[in-house]
C-alpha cells in the first residue's frame, strides 16, 4: 500500500490577462508522503503559491484561469471533481495556512467562531461539541488560557497568536494534507521558531503530510524532509534535504545557497550574487529558463529546455550540464 | 549613448532655466565625484554621531486630551557611531529600533537626551535649521521600496528633487550628477525616465539608496533595507551597500531583524529590547560570545541553512510586554530564563565585559 497522500502530475495553471495567457505554473510534478514535510522553495514570482492554491483550486474565476494536469489526493483526481464536492475536500482533507494572519482571519468574528465554522460544516458537529473541540484545538497549538481567547477577535491577538489560531482552524478537521504558505514570514525569529516547532510537532503527532512553502532556506533546512526548488513556474531541482544542501546540482540552487549570509563560519568579504532578476512571466526566456542568469549557460541551453532528470535515487535536476557541474560550495 | 546623454542634459538645463539662483552656490559644497573619506582625517575614533541618554516617548491621550501615559519607544539609549563603520541595530518588531533610527536624525524630535552630529547638538536646533544645515549629512533609506518612492515622479525627478531641495549643484549639472549616480548604483541611463512601478523591488531599492547617497551624506540610516527583497536580490543590494561604503567612507546605522544579515554587514552590533540597548559589542565578539540572555535567545532562534546543525533552542515564554507599561526593573525579567529577584527592582547597570563589549544585565554585576 502506497503511503502517498498527494501526487501532482504535470500541473499547469494559466491565467488570462491583458497581456495574453500567462503560465504561472508550467508542468509541475511532485508528491507528498504520509508524515512528510515537503519544502517548496523559490523567490517571489516563481509560482510556489500558485501551485499550492491550484491544488485546492482556489482560483475559481472560470473564464480567467485554466488548470491542466492531475492532482491526486489518495488516488482521487481533484481536477475532475465538481465544485460542490471540492468544497468538502478544502478545509476537511486539505487545509491551508496563509502568510498574513490578519487579513486571512475574518475581523468581525471571534477566533472561536472561525474554528467552529469548519467543524460544524465539515464534521456536522453541534455548536456545543464544536466549541469544546475548538478550545481543545487552541490548547493543542499552545495558546494559553484558550477559554478566554475563544471569545477574542483577531485584532486582540499578537501576530504569533493569530498564526496559531490559523493553524488551529486548519487542523481542526484533521486534514490529511496541510499546506503552509509562508507561515512565518511576517513573524519575528523567536516567534518563528515557536511556530515551526509547532508545525513539526503536529506533523509527527498527526502523521499528516505538509507542504511548506517558503523563500527561507534556513527554515527548510531545519524542518523539511524533501525539497523542491522552483524557478519561473517549473521545478528545477528536487531532492532530500541533506542532498539539496550538501550536493546541490542545479546552478540556481547553488546560487541561492551561496548568496545567504550565515551565522556560522567565516564572513566572506562579498556575498555571492546571482546576476540579474527573475524575468516577468510574459518574458520567459526560450530554452532553459534560468539561462540568462546562469554562469554555465551554453548554446544548447538557449535552444532546448532541459527535462527534470533523475540523477540519483532521490535527486532530480533540470539542467543540461548536470554531469559537469559539481558542488560549488 | 553620448548623444542621448547630451540631449537629456540639455532638457534638464532648460527645465531649470528660471532657477538661476542655485548656480551661485559655491561648487565646493558638492564634492560629488570626490572621495570624502580622503578629505577628512580617517581614524577609528573619529566620531560622527554621539547620542547620550536619548529618550523618545509618544504621549497617549485620554478622552479629554490629557496625557494619560507614554509609550516609551526609546528609553535612555546611548550610542556612538564612528566614521566609516556600520553599526547594526537588531531586535524584534516593536523594540524601538526604527524609532531610534528616526530620532537620531531628527525625523522625530527626541523627548530627552543629546544627539551630537559633527559637533552640533541636533536636539537643540529647529526642524528648519536641521533641514537647511544638517539634512544633507544624514540620510535614510527605507524598508519598503514600493511605498518610499513617489509613484507619480520619474526616477530622474526623484533624484533631482533631492539636489534641488538641498541646493546642490548647478541646475545644468544636476542631470549629469543623477546619471552618474544611477550608474554607480547599478542602474542604467534609460532608467532616468522610468516610473517606480516599472522597476523591480531590487531596482527600486537601488533608487532609494541613490537618493540618499547623491547628497554625499556622512551617515545613512538603513531601516531594514533588504527585508522586502528576495534572496538573490538581497545579496546584490548588500554588496552595493558595502562597495559604496568603501568608496565614500559612509557611516551606516543598519537596522534589521535578521541576525545573519547583521552579522554579515556590521562592524559593531547593538541588540535592542523594549526601548533599551541591552548588549553592544564588536560583531564577531557578540556572535561568538553573547552575554545577555535576550541575545542568547535571539541567536538560538535563528534557523541555520544547514540541515546537519541541530540547535539547542531556548524558547521564550510569552509575548513582548507593552512599551506603554514596561515591566519595572530589567525590562526583560518577565521572560528571562535566568531572572533573579534583583531584576524586578532595578534596571541593570551597563557592564563592560571587555573593552568593546557592553551588556546591561545583573548577572555580570
Amino acid at each position: 500500500m502506497s503511503t502517498r497522500i498527494l501526487e501532482v502530475r504535470n500541473l499547469v495553471t494559466s491565467f488570462k490577462t491583458d497581456r495574453g495567457i500567462m503560465k504561472a505554473v508550467d508542468g509541475v510534478s511532485f508528491h507528498v508522503e504520509k508524515g512528510e514535510i515537503l519544502g517548496l522553495v523559490g523567490e517571489s514570482g516563481c509560482g510556489k503559491s500558485v501551485t499550492s492554491q491550484s491544488i485546492m483550486r482556489l482560483y475559481d474565476e472560470k473564464n480567467l484561469v485554466r488548470y491542466e494536469g492531475e492532482v491526486l489526493l489518495e488516488g482521487r483526481n481533484l481536477m475532475k471533481l465538481p465544485e460542490h464536492e471540492m468544497q468538502h475536500i478544502c478545509g476537511k482533507e486539505i487545509a491551508i495556512v496563509f502568510q498574513d494572519s490578519l487579513s486571512s482571519l475574518n475581523p468581525v468574528f471571534t477566533c472561536g467562531d472561525q474554528i467552529m465554522e469548519a467543524l460544524i460544516i465539515h464534521q456536522g458537529m453541534s455548536k456545543k461539541e464544536a466549541k469544546e473541540r475548538a478550545i481543545e484545538m487552541l490548547r493543542l497549538v499552545g495558546i494559553p488560557s484558550p477559554e478566554k481567547r475563544f471569545n477574542q477577535y483577531p485584532h486582540e491577538l499578537s501576530g504569533g497568536m493569530r498564526q496559531r489560531v490559523m493553524i488551529a482552524c486548519a487542523l481542526s478537521c484533521q486534514p490529511k494534507l496541510l499546506i503552509a504558505d509562508e507561515p512565518t514570514t511576517a513573524l519575528d525569529v523567536t516567534i518563528q521558531a515557536q511556530i515551526m516547532e509547532l508545525i513539526v510537532e503536529l506533523n509527527r503527532k498527526l502523521q499528516m503530510g505538509v507542504i511548506l512553502i517558503t523563500h527561507d532556506l534556513a527554515v527548510v533546512a531545519e524542518t523539511c524532509n524533501r525539497v523542491a526548488v522552483m524557478y519561473l513556474g517549473q521545478i528545477v531541482e528536487e531532492a532530500d534535504v541533506n542532498t539539496i544542501f550538501d550536493n546541490p546540482r542545479h546552478p540556481y540552487t547553488m546560487g541561492l545557497l551561496q548568496s545567504i549570509p550565515r551565522l556560522e563560519g567565516e564572513r566572506a568579504r562579498r556575498l555571492h550574487v546571482i546576476q540579474g532578476t527573475v524575468p516577468l512571466l510574459n518574458q520567459i526566456p526560450k530554452g532553459c529558463r534560468f539561462r540568462p542568469r546562469c554562469p554555465y549557460a551554453a548554446d544548447i541551453c538557449q535552444s532546448e529546455m532541459p527535462e527534470l532528470r533523475q540523477i540519483s535515487d532521490t535527486q532530480f535536476v533540470r539542467c543540461w550540464h548536470v554531469e559537469h557541474i559539481h558542488n560549488g560550495r | 549613448m553620448v548623444s542621448e546623454r547630451l540631449v537629456t542634459k540639455r532638457l534638464a538645463t532648460e527645465g531649470h532655466a528660471s532657477q538661476g539662483l542655485a548656480s551661485e552656490i559655491p561648487v565646493g559644497e558638492m564634492p560629488m565625484n570626490e572621495k570624502p573619506a580622503s578629505e577628512k582625517p580617517v581614524s577609528e575614533r573619529d566620531v560622527v554621531l554621539q547620542a547620550e541618554h536619548v529618550k523618545k516617548y509618544f504621549p497617549v491621550r485620554g478622552l479629554l486630551g490629557n496625557v494619560v501615559g507614554n509609550v516609551k519607544a526609546v528609553d535612555d539609549v546611548s550610542v556612538t557611531l564612528y566614521r566609516g563603520e556600520t553599526y547594526g541595530l537588531v531586535g524584534e518588531s516593536g523594540c524601538g529600533k526604527s524609532t531610534l533610527g528616526r530620532t537620531l536624525i531628527k525625523l522625530l524630535d527626541a523627548t530627552a537626551g543629546r544627539i551630537v552630529i559633527n559637533g552640533i547638538d541636533i536636539t537643540k536646533i529647529s526642524q528648519r535649521e536641521m533641514r537647511t544645515t544638517m539634512r544633507k549629512k544624514v540620510q535614510m533609506i527605507f524598508q519598503d521600496p514600493y511605498t518610499s518612492l513617489n509613484p507619480r515622479m520619474r526616477i530622474g525627478e526623484i533624484l533631482t528633487e533631492a539636489l534641488v531641495i538641498q541646493n546642490v549643484g548647478k541646475p545644468s549639472e544636476r542631470m549629469d550628477m543623477v546619471i552618474d549616480m544611477l550608474d554607480k548604483v547599478g542602474l542604467r541611463i534609460e532608467h532616468y525616465y522610468r516610473f517606480p512601478h516599472e522597476l523591480s523591488g531590487g531596482q527600486r531599492q537601488r533608487v532609494g539608496f541613490a537618493r540618499a547617497v547623491i547628497l554625499n551624506p556622512d551617515i545613512v540610516i538603513c531601516d531594514e533595507p533588504v527585508s522586502a527583497l528576495d534572496v538573490s536580490v538581497r545579496s546584490q543590494i548588500i554588496n552595493l551597500l558595502l562597495d559604496m561604503q568603501e568608496a565614500r567612507g559612509l557611516t551606516y546605522l543598519f537596522i534589521s531583524h535578521d541576525m545573519s544579515v547583521i552579522r554579515y554587514i556590521s562592524h559593531r552590533t547593538g541588540v535592542m529590547y523594549l526601548g533599551h540597548i541591552v548588549e553592544e559589542a564588536i560583531t564577531d565578539e557578540l556572535f561568538a560570545d553573547p552575554r545577555h540572555p535576550y541575545t542568547q535567545v535571539l541567536l538560538s532562534a535563528v534557523p541555520s541553512p544547514d540541515p546537519h546543525i541541530k540547535k539547542n533552542r531556548i524558547i521564550l515564554e510569552g509575548d513582548l510586554p507593552s512599551p506603554l507599561n514596561p515591566p519595572p526593573g530589567c525590562v526583560f525579567h518577565t521572560r528571562c530564563p535566568g531572572a533573579m529577584p534583583v531584576c524586578k527592582e532595578a534596571y541593570p547597570p551597563e557592564i563592560q565585559v571587555s573593552p568593546s563589549h557592553k551588556v546591561a544585565c545583573h548577572r555580570y554585576a
